[in-house]
C-alpha cells in the first residue's frame, strides 16, 4: 500500500471521477470515462509503453455504476492493479475484471437510491422552501440555492473521497465498509425531515402573490391540499409531469371559459 | 439587450456540461440557474418564482441507467430570460407573463433530450474507435474523446439557449396579444395551481410511506395556530 502511487495520485483519479458520464454511451456506458481516470494511475504503476497499453485495454470495457459511487471501484481497482504490478497478487490478471464487474451492481443499486432518490430531491425541497420562506426579502433568497447546493454536494464529494481512499486502502473488503454506513437509516432520517418542512411549507407560505380564490383563508389552504393530493393519485398511476402540468393549464383555462 | 443574451447563453452552455459530464452537481438545477439568470438581468424575483415553480417538478425522474430524464436546464434558461424580456413588453400580471413562458419553453427539455439521445449514440460510434485506437497503442485517444464530448455539452446548451432566446421574443409578444382573454385570465388563474404538482413530487417520493401521519398532524397543528392568530 502506497508503494508505488501516493496520495496526490489518488487525489488526481477523484477529480477526474467527477467526468465519468463525459463520454456515456449506449454500448460500453461508462467505460471511456473510466479508463480517463486510471490514466495517471497507469503511467504511474506501467513502466514500458505495453505495459500502458495492456492497462488500459482492461479497462476500457463495459461499465456502468452510479457516478458517486464510482471512486469506490476505481480505489479497488487500484489497489489490485499495484499488487499486480509489485507482484502480490497470487491470481490471474483477468480477476481484477471479475471482481470490477461484482461490484458495479450493487454499488449502482445503493447509490441510485440514496443520490437520486433521497439526496437529490431533499436538497432541491429544502432550496425551494428556503426561497419561499424569505420571498419577501430575496437577497436572504440565495440561502436557497447555496444550501441547497451545500447540502448535496458535501455528501456528494465526502463519498466520492471516502470511496477513493478507502477503497484504495482496504481493497474488496470496502464494501463491508460501505454497509457499516447504514445509508438507508439517513434516508429514513430525511423523510421525515422532509415531511416535518413540506407540513411548514404547505401551511405558511406557496403562493407568490395574494391571489385568492375563496375569501376565507382556510378554504383556500384546503382546496390547494386536495389539489396536491390529486395531483399525488395522477402520479401514482404514472402519469408524467409534464402531461399533468400542461392538463393543469388547460382545465384553468376552460374553468375562466365557464366561470367568469 | 444582445449582449446580456450571449452571456446568459454562454453561462447555460458552461453549466450544461454538468447536466451530464461532471455528473450532476446540482449547478443545472432551475434553482440555481433561473436566479442567476434573473440576477444578470436584473430581475431576481421573476428568477426566484421560476425556481420554485420548475425545480419540483421533474426532480421524480432520475438518469439511472440508459434513461434520459427531461432537461430542466433550456426550461429554466429560457423561460426566465423571455419573461424578463417581455415583462417590460407587455402590461400584465407577471405571474402571467411567466406560465406563459414556462408553457412554451417546456418542448425544449424535449428537443434537449432528444439530441442528447443521438449524442449518446454517436458516442457509441467513438466508443469502438476508441477501443482500435487503443490496441493500436494510442492512449491520448480517450482524452480526446472526453474533450471533444465536453465541446459537444457546451455547443448543445449554448444554442439550446440562444436561439429560442433571440427568435422567441417579437413571436411571443405576437402569440400572447392574439390569445383571447379568457385563455390569458386561465393562465394566470393556473400559476396558483402549479406550485401543488412541485409538492405533489416531493410527497409521492418522501413521505407516502409511515411519515404521512408526521405530515399531516404537523400540517393541520400550524394552519389551526395560523388560523387562531
Amino acid at each position: 500500500m502506497y508503494k508505488l502511487i501516493q496520495k496526490i495520485d489518488l487525489l488526481k483519479v477523484l477529480l477526474r471521477s467527477f467526468f465519468i458520464e463525459t463520454s456515456w454511451n449506449f454500448e460500453n456506458m461508462q467505460n471511456i470515462g473510466f479508463a480517463y481516470a486510471l490514466l495517471p494511475i497507469a503511467s504511474k504503476i506501467c513502466k514500458t509503453k505495453e505495459e500502458k497499453v495492456e492497462f488500459i485495454k482492461r479497462h476500457i470495457k463495459f461499465f456502468n455504476t452510479n457516478p458517486p459511487m464510482a471512486p469506490f471501484v476505481m480505489g479497488v481497482v487500484i489497489n489490485l492493479e499495484e499488487k499486480n504490478a509489485i507482484g502480490e497478487f497470487s491470481k490471474d490478471v483477468s480477476e481484477i475484471e471479475s471482481i470490477k464487474n461484482s461490484m458495479m451492481g450493487p454499488l449502482a443499486a445503493m447509490g441510485d437510491n440514496v443520490f437520486w432518490e433521497y439526496l437529490r430531491p431533499f436538497s432541491a425541497l429544502i432550496g425551494v422552501s428556503i426561497v419561499l420562506l424569505f420571498k419577501n426579502n430575496l437577497k436572504l433568497a440565495f440561502l436557497g440555492p447555496i444550501l441547497s447546493l451545500i447540502i448535496y454536494n458535501s455528501f456528494n464529494i465526502f463519498i466520492r473521497y471516502i470511496g477513493i481512499i478507502k477503497g484504495y486502502e482496504q481493497g474488496i473488503s470496502v464494501v463491508q465498509y460501505l454497509q457499516n454506513f447504514n445509508l438507508p437509516r439517513i434516508c429514513e432520517r430525511l423523510s421525515l425531515f422532509a415531511s416535518l418542512i413540506l407540513a411548514i411549507i404547505l401551511a405558511t407560505s406557496f403562493q407568490w402573490q395574494n391571489m385568492n380564490i375563496f375569501s376565507v383563508k382556510i378554504l383556500n389552504d384546503v382546496l390547494f391540499l386536495i389539489t396536491t393530493f390529486l395531483v399525488v393519485g395522477a402520479l401514482k398511476i404514472k402519469i408524467s409531469p409534464t402531461v399533468i402540468f400542461y392538463s393543469i393549464v388547460v382545465i384553468c383555462i376552460v374553468f375562466k371559459y365557464f366561470v367568469r | 439587450m444582445l449582449n446580456e443574451i450571449l452571456i446568459i447563453s454562454i453561462i447555460a452552455g458552461i453549466i450544461s456540461i454538468d447536466v451530464r459530464t461532471i455528473g450532476g452537481t446540482m449547478i443545472s438545477r432551475p434553482l440555481v440557474i433561473a436566479p442567476l439568470v434573473g440576477l444578470l438581468l436584473n430581475d431576481l424575483k421573476v428568477g426566484f418564482i421560476i425556481a420554485t415553480f420548475l425545480e419540483l417538478i421533474w426532480i421524480g425522474l432520475p438518469p439511472i441507467g440508459a434513461y434520459l430524464p427531461v432537461e430542466t436546464l433550456p426550461i429554466a434558461v429560457v423561460s426566465t430570460a423571455l419573461s424578463i424580456i417581455l415583462k417590460n413588453k407587455i402590461q400584465v400580471n407577471i405571474l402571467n407573463i411567466i406560465v406563459f413562458c414556462i408553457i412554451v419553453s417546456i418542448p425544449l427539455g424535449f428537443i434537449s433530450k432528444w439530441l442528447e439521445y443521438h449524442i449518446r449514440t454517436f458516442n457509441s460510434y467513438l466508443s469502438l474507435k476508441v477501443s482500435k485506437e487503443v490496441d493500436k497503442g494510442n492512449i491520448n485517444f480517450i482524452p480526446f474523446t472526453q474533450y471533444f464530448n465536453i465541446c459537444v455539452s457546451f455547443l448543445k446548451g449554448f444554442i439550446i439557449c440562444l436561439l429560442p432566446i433571440l427568435f422567441g421574443e417579437i413571436l411571443l409578444i405576437k402569440i400572447f396579444n392574439s390569445l383571447p382573454i379568457q385563455m390569458k385570465e386561465g393562465i394566470l388563474f393556473s400559476s396558483w395551481f402549479i406550485p401543488a404538482l412541485g409538492f405533489a413530487v416531493v410527497i409521492e417520493i418522501f413521505i407516502l410511506n409511515k411519515y404521512i401521519k408526521y405530515f399531516f398532524i404537523s400540517y393541520f397543528i400550524l394552519i389551526s395556530l395560523l388560523c387562531i392568530s
